[in-house]
């Protein structure tokens, strides 16, 4: 692999414009990342007082609680993990992940209604 | 050997995939990780739902504590931050920032851990072992809940931990200058393995904690 390494510490005089040009990285993806942390803040917050919330309702609340869990997941996997703009090679391994999960589950619950 | 290098940070190889063969390799692995965990939540799920005498979320409530883990759940996901913004600083060739992000990674993870053994040790305490569950607020309640309670966080626990070394060598070579804005493939790598493991707490809080 082609190790080229860099100096520890940069030289003074930085163009961040040029550096994020030469990096091929579009210059707010700070941004991005921060607000999706914020999100994902906002999120669990909303989540804990889920409970509280819709006390009573059963179903209802499970199905917000994964809703939000998976939405809270997908954010992760799409934006930190990159999948949303990285190679398909890599959605294809997650979904037949998911498949694969998916068709323990239908495995699972068929199973138990047997019994 | 020679290789091209299509994107920065990552040597593809030439072979058929067309993407870097290490990257390749750990989302090969996370998906056996989906496998996984999901083995250990569907599992829990079966339990739960054949058991007579699974506690109610009530008594759940009253035992497990609840801010807390969501304290701890903010950290992880401000850690994930912290990974995100160490290999945008690396892509941008920013080390020391590189490095603040790293070890501001290593500080979020290792207080995770910390609030988790300090919860094993409140919940232990209260008498939910991973074969029992507290008879005040659980009298008669199915022990299994405690035992995949602890199989679930504690694999997770495990996976943080293991992370949390691999980070140590991410720092050590980050310190020795070993990545820059053409070099940071141990970054990019490490930062999915420490995403996957977030996401990995955000489904499990939400299955363990609050459903």
């Amino acid at each position: 692999m082609n190790d080229a390494r860099e100096p520890a510490l940069r030289p003074a005089g930085r163009d961040p414009a040029g550096e994020a040009a030469a990096a091929g990285q579009a210059p707010s993806a700070v941004r991005g990342y921060l607000l999706i942390g914020v999100v994902l803040a906002l999120a669990t917050v909303v989540e804990v007082q889920l409970p509280h919330l819709l006390a009573g309702t059963g179903s209802l609340l499970t199905a917000a609680l994964l809703v939000t869990a998976v939405c809270k997941a997908a954010l992760v996997v799409l934006f930190y993990m990159h999948l949303k703009s990285d190679s398909r090679v890599y959605a294809g391994i997650v979904v037949l992940s998911l498949f694969l999960v998916a068709f323990f589950f239908v495995l699972l619950t068929l199973g138990q209604l047997a019994l | 050997m020679t290789h091209v290098t299509a994107t920065a940070g990552a040597a593809i190889n030439p072979h058929s995939t067309g993407v870097p063969s290490r990257k390749l390799a750990v989302w090969l692995f996370l998906g056996s990780e989906v496998l996984f965990f999901s083995a250990l939540m569907l599992t829990t799920m079966a339990l739960r739902l054949t058991s007579q005498s699974w506690p109610a979320h009530e008594q759940v409530q009253r035992v497990l504590n609840i801010p807390l883990t969501a304290l701890n759940t903010f950290l992880l996901i401000v850690s994930s931050v912290t990974v995100a913004l160490a290999l945008d600083a690396v892509q941008r060739g920013r080390q020391r920032r590189l490095i603040v992000f790293l070890l501001a990674t290593l500080a979020l993870g290792t207080t995770f851990l910390g609030i988790q053994a300090y919860e094993y040790h409140l919940l232990w305490g209260h008498g939910l072992t991973p074969t029992a569950v507290p008879q005040a607020e659980m009298a008669g309640a199915d022990p299994l809940f405690a035992s995949t309670f602890y199989a679930m966080t504690g694999f997770h626990g495990l996976h943080v931990l293991g992370g949390l070394l691999v980070l140590l060598l991410v720092i050590g070579r980050a310190l020795g200058g070993a990545y820059g804005r053409g070099s940071h493939e141990g970054v990019e790598l490490f930062g999915l393995y420490w995403h996957f493991v977030d996401v990995v707490w955000i489904v499990l809080f939400t299955l363990a904690y609050l459903i």
